[in-house]
Formats: structure tokens, C-alpha cells, sequence
């Protein structure tokens, strides 16, 4: 049986907006295409090792906690940078967003990030809240995408390329138009939902991107009924669209 | 001579509002509020002995509304926002309701409880002289953002009322931390002995305030409360008052120790340290035990406190629940219930239930999910269909769960099931909708 394995780093630390249901939708999404996903969880206490990991998952936390989970990320730098670079594949919703780039806030404080993104994230009145609908547009296809957006932060990305175009809502920095950042496989955004269960397409396309990544193959995996997920799906987007 | 124009205007919009047929608990407070700005300095005055501000993300109506019912039964005259208003618009709301048409207000004691992010605005305005603290638990997200905040909201309170005494809940390392640094009288409260297997969803307070490092508990009760210490000195306080002999079905019964029993008509383990907390500050007050007694047994929970509803030959239960604790916890009192039971869980969104739902991904529902007893699942609110999505990545067959927005055609449905009994899982807008539906049905 094939088998992906997701290390979802510093559950404890960074888990603030439902982080859990996107790695279960990872993990059930998979079970219906046979396909055996492990999650295996790094805690403050334990070290990183990303060597036989498929999907890492960064998620978001408090300021305190995020400034924790950075002074730990800091020392394994490295090794998330060569693991993106080599195509892994990553997923970093809220405060793990900003995280990946140059510079952040925490506290007030400016902070140094990851350094994985080009990306800055400055704190700045109002905040920038509410249900959002965008649309993630990739290999020809085109799927709607829903969650709700909950930031201080305008995050300006500089060169790299959005991840999703806002039809409704306020994106990175309230105005661009544009939502999150992919850089190779390295899926990142704002939004909370949680993000995966009511966009199937784009949890699939992260399980595709893993799989191809690690079986030198195409996924093709098969459909799944995913009507519940449209229909909690097209409520938002009604609601904002007002179609 | 504004402020007694003022009460007498309010006092007016407060009686139309009422002979409309709506609550008046919040608009009359409103306006007082911008034609006095100073008006709740002036209403407090007329308080005779003691202002108690109760404070705690869940259980701040039962806990105040308890500690009034014993001050009453000892014959005070208590001023008090018993339906919940409890941003500033409601406290002063509270004084008009009891206030003389002309501003005289002349009562005993003011028990309010008090939304935390106001709680700084309130009691600067006022001389309190008890604080309740009962709980501090992730709420809403998108409106308090995080329990940090609260509790810097919290200690700002207790700076402006340095002579208070705090009675706070000492199982709880949050609320701990947010007292211990003052000089004020200190009351401490809690379960000292572990009486279920507590299983720790919590998600905050596992981090010790002081040094950062991860709490040790000997055991939990539930979420981040229980019996935590820390290798840099800060562990749970002394109980001042002690819960012990826990029972917990058919109905709650405990014993305090040094006082007696407490035997309580209906359910829910919150409801111990509901009564600890009460009681703590009704005693602190002057009142008796025996009274704390009489009035705890029969003691009617609020609307959709583990309400109960006889349909039929049907046990109804009607639980409200407006944060993910408030959810494990309504988890378990299903579980507790060794009964079949069909189960409708109804998620509104509005601005007063948090309009982000990711909370529902936080809330241990695959305990009943697992649950041989549950043998169905309607769900229903404004977010029925995000609530089916946490269902089925649950584990629950995406064809089996009934899905309509629709209150009473979910209530319908669910009552229609085969199970000895029905549980009904609502956020806080659904709730009065749900209770009229469940009253009509009750009576026909």
C-alpha cells in the first residue's frame, strides 16, 4: 500500500484556529484513495527530523507561543529550507504563514522569520477579519476557495506568486487582490476554516503534489463524493458573492 | 440634576421597551450611558454593603444568578442583570431596573456578572468589593482574539479595586495566574481529588505563566482545570473550598468539605464549580450555608442548561454551548447518559456566536461519534452543512447525517428517531428558537 507521512510541527504550540481538521481531511481524503497517511507530531520537547516527511504543517498560535515555536524553528532552518527546496511539500496556514518570511511582529516586536518566503508581514489598524472567497487557479483548472481570514498583519510578498485571487474578501494586505503565496510546493495562507475540509479540491492537489513527489508519478486519484463539502462551501460564498 | 433626568428618560424607554414585549436589558443602559456618561458612579452609590463583579468565560449567568437567589433567600434586596446583559450597557441597565424614577437606587448588595474585555470600563466606575472569577477558556476567536488579552483585562479590574477579595477557582492555572500577583484577600475553590478519567483537550494553560515550561498535572478535570504544578514553584493554590464525594448521574451531588452536601436536581460537572463559586461568595457575604443548600436543590437551570423536556414518552435534553469547552462539555454530559440517544448539533454563525467556525474542529466530537449509544445525527443553524463536514471527517457516513437549516424540521426529525432519548447540541443564537420549538412540542 502507498503511504505519505505528515509531520504537523509543534502541535502544542500552534494550534489555535482548528488546525486539527486539515490534517484530518489530509488523512481521510487519502484512506478513500487507499492511500495510508501517517501524522506524526513534533513537540516543543522533540527534535526535527524531516527526512522521511511527505507534508509538513505549520499552523498559528498566540504571539507568545508563536515566539516560541520560532526560537525552536530557528535552529532546524536549514533543514526546512533544503526540504522545500527539494520540492517537499509544506502547508502553513495563519501565524504559520508569516513565519516562513524575512520579518514579522509578535508582541510588537519585530522578529526575524524562517526565511523560507520573500515575504514581510508589518501589524497595522484595523484588523483584517472575516469570511473570505477566492479562487485558487492552477493547471488549468479553477476551484473556489472559502475560509474565513483573522490577521493584524499586511503581508506584503514581494515577487513571490499568490496562492489564491480574492473574489471577496481582503487578502494579504487589504487590497492586492491576492491571498497567501505558493513557491513550489510550499502552500501558505491566512486563512483558517479550518482551510482544508470545505476546499476539497485543494487538499487533494496538496495529497497529489506529495504523492507525485515521492512516487515519481501522477496521483489520478479517483472522485470522491464531495457534496457536503459544496454545499458548506457554496453557503459562504453565497453569502459574499451574493449569488 | 442630568443624572435624575436621565434615569427618569431611561426608566420610560425601559417600560415601552417591556410593553412591546421585548427584554429591556440592554438599550435602556445605551442610552443613560450617552446622556450621563458618569451614570453608573451615581446608581452604585445607592448600594448599602457589597458590589460583587463575577467574572468567567463559561458559567458567569448560573454563578451569579445562584449567588443572588441565596442573598435573596436571606432576605437582601439584590440588584442584579440575571438574563446575561453583561457589557456596561447591561449593569447600568441593572441599576435603572431598580433604580426610583427619579435616580434613588436602595438596595443591599449589586451582583453582576461582566463580559472580561468590558470589565475594566465597569469597575473603575464603581467601588466592588468581591470578585468572582470562575473560568478562563478559549471563547470567541474573532471577538476577544486570545485569552491573554482576557486576562490582562482581568488584572486591570483588580488593579482598580485593590481592597476586593477574590474568590477565584484554584483548579484553573489561567485564573491562578491572573491573581496571584495581588495583594487582595484570596479565596481559592476547587475539585481537590481527580473523580473521572478527565481527558485533556485543552488547547491553552498548559504553559506555565511564570517560565514557559509545560504544566505537570497529577490529573486533570477537565480542559486545563485540575491539580498542575510546575518544577519553578507555581502549583495549585490551597482550597479555601473543597468539592469532594463527587457524584455525577442521574444528577449532581457533592460534598463541601467543612459544610456539607449539595445534592443538585439536575446535571453537568461545571455545575460543582458553579456552586463552589456562588457559594464561596454568598458566604464571604454573610450568608449561610443552609441557605446555599436549600437554594442549590432546587435550583432550575437556565434556558438550555441541560434542559430537560418530556415529549411523548421522550427525555429531551437541550444544551447550549458557545465555545469548544462549553462543547466538550455538553459531549460529555451525552455520554454520561446511558440511554440511546439521537443527536441534532445546530451551529449558528452570528456576530454573537463567533462567525468562525474552525472552533468546531476543536471540540472532541468523535466521542460521540464512537459512542454506541448515539444512533443518529441531524444537523442544523445558519453552518448546518459545516457542522455535517465535522461529522463525516469524524468518522460518521456522510449519507447517514439529516442536514437542514431549518430549526424545526430538525427538531422534528430527530425527535422521529428510534433512540430512548434526544439530545440537542445548539450555539447561542439557535437556542431560543430551539427552546420555542421544543415548548410547543412539549405542550401539544
Amino acid at each position: 500500500m502507498k503511504t505519505l507521512k505528515i509531520t504537523h510541527i509543534l502541535p502544542d504550540l500552534l494550534n489555535l484556529y482548528g488546525d486539527k481538521g486539515n490534517m484530518k481531511t489530509l488523512v481521510c481524503r487519502a484512506a478513500m484513495r487507499d492511500l495510508d497517511v501517517s501524522v506524526a507530531e513534533v513537540l516543543e520537547k522533540d527534535p526535527i527530523d524531516l527526512s522521511d516527511t511527505d507534508i509538513l504543517f505549520l499552523g498559528g498560535g498566540t504571539d507568545t507561543e508563536q515566539e516560541k515555536a520560532l526560537k525552536k524553528l530557528q535552529a532546524s532552518q536549514n533543514e526546512i529550507a533544503a526540504y522545500v527546496k527539494n520540492g517537499g511539500v509544506l502547508l502553513a496556514t495563519c501565524g504559520g504563514f508569516e513565519m516562513l518570511g524575512n520579518t514579522l511582529e509578535l508582541n510588537g516586536n519585530p522578529v526575524c522569520g524562517l526565511k523560507i518566503l520573500n515575504i514581510t508581514a508589518i501589524k497595522q489598524e484595523p484588523r483584517l477579519l472575516g469570511d473570505i472567497c477566492c479562487v485558487y487557479e492552477a493547471d488549468g483548472l479553477s476551484h473556489p476557495v472559502v475560509g474565513f481570514e483573522n490577521h493584524g498583519a499586511r503581508i506584503d510578498i514581494g515577487d513571490e506568486k499568490p496562492l489564491l485571487k480574492v473574489l471577496s474578501g481582503k487578502g494579504n494586505t487589504g487590497d492586492s487582490g491576492f491571498e497567501g503565496v505558493r513557491k513550489q510546493n510550499v502552500f501558505a495562507t491566512s486563512l483558517h476554516g479550518p482551510l482544508l475540509p470545505k476546499n476539497p479540491e485543494l487538499a487533494d492537489e496538496i495529497l497529489a503534489c506529495a504523492f507525485e513527489k515521492k512516487y515519481g508519478e501522477k496521483a489520478n486519484f479517483c472522485k470522491v463524493d464531495d457534496s457536503i463539502e459544496h454545499i458548506a462551501r457554496e453557503t459562504i460564498k453565497k453569502r459574499l458573492l451574493k449569488t | 440634576m442630568r443624572y435624575r433626568l436621565t434615569v427618569f428618560v431611561c426608566k420610560w424607554i425601559m417600560l415601552l421597551i417591556k410593553l412591546l414585549g421585548k427584554k429591556a436589558t440592554t438599550t435602556p443602559g445605551q442610552i443613560a450611558l450617552k446622556l450621563c456618561p458618569s451614570i453608573l458612579t451615581r446608581l452604585s452609590k445607592g448600594v448599602k454593603k457589597d458590589i460583587v463583579a463575577v467574572f468567567g468565560t463559561n458559567g458567569k449567568t448560573t454563578t451569579n444568578n445562584l449567588l443572588c437567589d441565596y442573598l435573596e433567600k436571606e432576605g437582601f434586596s439584590v440588584i442584579s442583570n440575571r438574563f446575561g446583559a453583561n457589557m456596561k450597557t447591561g449593569v447600568v441597565s441593572a441599576f435603572l431596573e431598580k433604580a426610583g424614577w427619579f435616580g434613588k437606587v436602595n438596595a443591599d448588595f449589586a451582583c453582576l456578572e461582566m463580559d472580561e474585555a468590558w470589565a475594566k470600563h465597569i469597575v473603575r466606575d464603581m467601588r466592588v468589593n468581591v470578585i468572582v472569577i470562575g473560568n478562563l477558556f478559549r471563547d470567541q476567536l474573532d471577538r476577544y482574539g486570545e485569552i491573554e488579552m482576557t486576562m490582562t483585562h482581568l488584572k486591570t479590574a483588580i488593579r482598580n479595586a485593590p481592597h476586593a477579595t477574590l474568590i477565584a477557582n484554584g483548579d484553573d492555572p489561567l485564573v491562578y495566574a491572573t491573581v496571584e500577583e495581588f495583594d487582595n484577600e484570596k479565596l481559592f475553590f476547587g475539585i481537590p481529588d481527580a473523580f473521572s478519567d478527565g481527558e485533556s483537550t485543552a488547547n491553552e494553560g498548559k504553559y506555565c505563566y511564570h517560565c514557559g515550561k509545560m504544566l505537570t498535572y497529577d490529573f486533570y478535570h477537565f480542559n486545563q482545570l485540575g491539580a498542575y504544578r510546575c518544577d519553578c514553584g507555581f502549583k495549585r493554590p490551597e482550597l479555601t473550598y473543597k468539592a469532594q464525594n463527587i457524584r455525577i448521574f442521574p444528577s449532581v451531588s457533592f460534598d463541601v468539605a467543612d459544610h456539607g452536601t449539595i445534592a443538585l436536581k439536575g446535571r453537568g460537572v461545571y455545575n460543582i464549580y458553579n456552586i463552589l463559586a456562588s457559594m464561596a461568595g454568598a458566604l464571604r457575604l454573610g450568608a449561610s450555608f443552609e441557605t446555599v443548600q436549600k437554594c442549590a436543590e432546587s435550583y432550575k437551570p437556565q434556558v438550555g442548561r441541560l434542559e430537560e423536556f418530556k415529549i411523548g414518552e421522550k427525555s429531551v435534553y437541550l444544551l447550549l454551548s458557545k465555545n469548544p469547552v462549553g462543547f466538550n462539555q455538553s459531549v460529555n454530559s451525552v455520554i454520561e447518559d446511558p440511554r440511546t440517544k439521537d443527536v441534532l448539533i445546530a451551529i449558528n454563525d452570528r456576530p454573537q456566536d463567533g462567525q468562525d467556525v474552525s472552533w468546531l474542529w476543536d471540540v472532541s466530537f468523535e466521542k460521540l461519534i464512537e459512542s454506541e449509544n448515539v444512533k443518529s445525527f441531524v444537523t442544523s443553524g445558519m453552518r448546518y452543512a459545516d457542522m455535517a463536514l465535522r461529522l463525516k471527517y469524524g468518522g460518521v457516513p456522510g449519507d447517514t447525517i439529516y442536514m437542514t437549516d431549518k430549526i424545526r424540521e430538525a427538531v422534528e426529525h430527530t425527535l422521529k428517531g428510534d433512540a430512548q432519548t434526544a439530545y440537542l447540541l445548539v450555539n447561542y443564537t439557535v437556542l431560543f428558537e430551539t427552546q420555542a420549538v421544543l415548548k410547543e412540542l412539549e405542550n401539544k
